[in-house]
């Protein structure tokens, strides 16, 4: 049993679109701490928690459509 | 003290910098939590309740897209987190020896940053309104200086008071100092 093509596809399509949104936020995000953040050890440490999290569900969301 | 990227003036030191209280970054936490969490115990209880609704004829063909879509939900949960963390920490007064820096990061596209020296200023006021903020003591420090139409304006910060206070004794000794130059041991 598995799910139909339309719905794969559709979650494939949503999938790279966020990895792509994902980057760009994440780039704006890591910007903004990095030439605004006063304390560089707050902010090694802000991003690196963030990024983790992304990382997770990335990791869930790929082994769920690949 | 957080504030290592700063560029002061020579013989300007820090005194104090301070952000938002941290039960504006907890309510804002938790309406994100609330907001997140929601959908899926209705995502669940749906899925787990689709003999009795009777929308769909194999379940299971359900479990794997709607999994998928709650955690594109809650990744942007987690963006939206981030988005309002960067904007708490980002957010700040700093307290010179000599002036007031006010930084104010609303979004990531707008951000000011303003200062006024301790001799340009006239009048400060703390207002401290509602239950909440009595309780935990935080409210709005607003600094009248000569020379801006504007007030310079603070909203939530933790012990107003406090931070009035100094303020307040850092600005007399600068006069002091303006009006006695032999007083300038104390800067």
């Amino acid at each position: 049993m598995s799910i139909d093509l339309a719905t794969h596809l559709l979650m494939r399509g949503t999938f790279f679109f966020l990895l792509l949104a994902c980057l760009i936020y994440t780039l704006l995000l890591a910007y903004h701490w990095l030439t605004y953040g006063a304390s560089h050890k707050t902010t090694v440490t802000a991003l690196i928690i963030y990024l983790s999290g992304v990382a997770v569900c990335f990791l869930i969301m790929g082994s769920l459509v690949i | 003290m957080d504030t290592e990227q700063l560029k002061l003036e020579e013989g300007e030191s820090v005194i104090s910098a301070v952000r938002k209280h941290w039960f504006i970054l907890l309510s804002k936490t938790f309406g994100i939590c609330v907001t997140g969490v929601v959908p899926l115990f209705i995502i669940v209880f749906l899925l787990s309740n689709t003999h009795t609704i009777g929308f769909v004829s194999e379940p299971a063909l359900l479990y794997k897209p709607a999994a998928f879509f709650c955690v594109v939900w809650i990744l942007f949960m987690w963006m939206m987190f981030f988005g309002v963390w960067t904007n708490y920490y980002l957010d700040m007064w700093i307290i010179t020896n000599r002036r007031v820096i006010a930084i104010d990061q609303k979004g990531f596209f707008r951000r000011s940053v303003a200062s006024f020296r301790f001799e340009r200023l006239q009048d400060i006021t703390v207002e401290i309104d509602g239950f909440i903020p009595t309780l935990l003591d935080f409210g709005t420090v607003r600094a009248e200086t000569a020379g801006h139409s504007e007030s310079f304006i603070v909203d939530d910060i933790p012990h107003p008071r406090d931070i009035k206070a100094l303020i307040q004794e850092h600005a007399d000794q600068v006069i002091s100092v303006t009006i006695n130059p032999n007083n300038s041991t104390a800067l």
